[in-house]
């Protein structure tokens, strides 16, 4: 044990001596090592959503953005194909719009919703009740007042009619904090009003309840082959669930690659970079071995030294991750433990090996007189 | 004990072989300070690695203590230079990024000697050698005796039973060899068997018995 330490001692020794090279090592290594970590960390995250969806049911919200203001019921319908393309739950649209209440007018927002959506989000019902499935089916006009909107305010109450761009709508309940925006909500089907006389723009959320992961690079690809759809956005899901991108796995081989050829140039500065070093001071270890250090002994400080260099620079890697994933991927994968262990394992391993081409090359074959006067006796 | 009988070195380089000695025999008794003087090239250098375990023997038999030291390999070859052998070099050959405690604190080390016992003994031996206030000091803030001085403490940390040395002064002012040869024959006069290598011969008349070498043969030894 003393022994081991002792040859640790003169390892973390060695490296901080030559604090130059010890640098140029480390930061080599780490650009090579980022990229198989990242690539590591993508398909961890790719593992661990496919283990979610797999087992239990997964909710993503997806924002359409500005429908377009010449949006028409056609578009609508479009939209509806789409959605059905995944096990759509609950959904609702967002419009700009003029109410009027009492002979006043003001510009305000309208909200279009499903039960369905009620049922996925949060909400209270304070006063009245909530609109039922017949009247969103037929398109009644029924509405809810939102408590913290500004027709409570102005003393819009239950039972009031409220003319949203002139046609009338009975207020039935009033509800709080239903995470929807607009001064009112109304039964989905009852707003298409605004599809066929509103000139202004349009925003659609579906609240989707999926069974399998969301493929965001197929919803991509339709929205993009419907012209007046200007954005799509998704947010990650409501319950903390993953969002699956078909393209992680190309860029996960990609980085894989990138990161293999990185790292492969990395090992070989590396290798001639301590190779250098061993070369430059095999007196050094010629003068350890005459006074009694053996092969092994030598070849153990040399491992060391290598997990000292391979280990700092994981962990430089591991700091500058946050900042570096950003400029590899948008795609937000995260770092977890199994992928550190990973990186430590596949560290372990570069350091045994590199110390073993050194020790094989510069060190085995010499005798003791040889390394002293770095070359022949 | 020791025991050459024989010994030849012949180096190939794969175009030419190079005859460093050729069938060098002699016994050094216990206690024995031994000069083995020879121009450059002439194989006294090469007869130094073998005897310390440095090199192999060609050919020929070398017996140190009734150990056949050419029959020696790897750890075994390790331990016989940690504890049967001490050495000094001309060049010093200290390693730089080490205090001149931890330098003299390696060879116990490979020995297995407990880290508080090693720094002790490491205290001792530089106090004895005059450089007890230096433990601290790496190499490069050393002076050259006090690297050979250093070198010394080293050499003989683990009590070796010889003490080989090459070119000792070869690096040093008129004052430090003189301080760097006192300290030799005072670790001669207290038993210590010693083996230099040099070239001078105002230096080699300091032992007591000189062996002679030239074109890799013994021609005298006396």
């Amino acid at each position: 044990m003393n022994g081991i330490l002792l040859n640790i001692k003169n390892a973390f020794l060695r490296v901080f001596y030559q604090k130059t090279i010890s640098i140029v090592v480390i930061v080599s290594i780490a650009i090579g090592m980022i990229f198989p970590l990242s690539a590591f960390a993508m398909a961890n995250d790719i593992i661990e959503n496919i283990k979610v969806t797999k087992f239990t049911d997964t909710d993503s919200t997806i924002i359409l953005e500005y429908f377009s203001s010449f949006a028409k019921k056609e578009i609508m319908d479009q939209r509806m194909k789409f959605l059905t393309d995944i096990d759509q739950y609950g959904y609702f649209s967002y419009y700009k719009g003029v109410v009027s209440w009492k002979g006043q007018d003001m510009a305000g927002s309208v909200a279009g919703a499903t039960l369905s959506y009620f049922e996925l989000e949060n909400y209270t019902l304070m006063e009245g009740k909530m609109f039922n499935r017949e009247q969103e089916e037929k398109g009644m006009k029924v509405c809810l007042l939102r408590k913290d909107g500004v027709l409570w305010q102005k003393g819009v109450r239950v039972g009031d009619i409220v003319k949203i761009n002139g046609t009338g709508f009975k207020v039935i309940g009033m509800i709080r904090d239903p995470k929807i925006y607009g001064e009112l909500i109304a039964p989905y089907n009852s707003l298409n009003i605004f599809l066929e006389n509103n000139p202004s723009p349009i925003q659609y959320k579906a609240l989707l309840h999926t069974k399998r992961p969301v493929k965001i690079d197929e919803l991509r690809a339709k929205i993009k082959a419907n012209a007046k759809i200007n954005l799509l956005s998704v947010m990650p899901a409501a319950k903390g669930q993953k969002i699956f991108f078909d393209s992680a796995g190309k860029v996960m081989i990609q980085n894989l690659l990138l990161g293999f050829f990185v790292l492969l140039f990395g090992i070989i500065s590396f290798i001639f970079i301590i190779a250098g070093k061993v070369a430059e001071e095999e007196y050094s270890i010629g003068v350890k071995m005459a006074i009694g250090a053996s092969k092994n002994t030598v070849f153990f400080e040399l491992f060391i030294q290598s997990v000292l260099l391979i280990m700092t620079s994981i962990i430089l890697d591991l700091l500058c991750f946050p900042i570096i994933q950003n400029k590899i991927s948008q795609l937000g994968f995260m770092l977890d433990w199994k992928v550190v262990l990973i990186m430590i394992g596949i560290g372990f391993v570069l350091a045994f090996a590199v110390s073993g081409i050194i020790f094989q090359i510069l060190i085995r074959k010499k005798a003791v007189c040889e390394l002293l006067k770095g070359g022949s006796c | 004990m020791i025991k050459m009988e024989n010994i030849s070195k012949v180096y190939n380089s794969g175009v030419v072989e190079t005859k460093a000695l050729e069938q060098v025999s002699f016994e050094i008794k216990k206690g024995e300070f031994v000069a083995v003087i020879g121009r450059s090239g002439c194989g006294k250098s090469t007869l130094l690695n073998i005897l310390g375990g440095m090199d192999t023997a060609t050919e020929g038999s070398y017996l140190f203590d009734d150990i056949c030291v050419n029959q020696l390999r790897g750890s075994s070859l390790a331990q016989f230079r940690n504890k049967k052998i001490g050495f000094v070099f001309q060049g010093f050959y200290l390693v730089a990024e080490m205090s001149a405690e931890e330098n003299v604190a390696l060879p116990l080390g490979y020995a297995k000697v407990g880290k508080k016992e090693r720094k002790q003994r490491a205290l001792e031996l530089l106090k004895a050698v005059g450089l007890e206030e230096k433990a601290k000091n790496r190499p490069f803030e050393l002076s050259g005796g006090e690297q050979q001085r250093v070198a010394i403490a080293r050499a003989i940390a683990n009590e070796p039973s010889v003490l080989l040395a090459d070119e000792p002064t070869g690096n040093l002012d008129e004052e430090n060899s003189k301080m760097v040869m006192e300290l030799l024959q005072d670790l001669h006069k207290k038993g210590l068997t010693i083996i230099m290598v040099t070239h001078d011969m105002e230096l080699a008349k300091k032992a007591e018995r000189i062996i002679q070498i030239k074109d890799g043969k013994i021609i005298k030894d006396e």
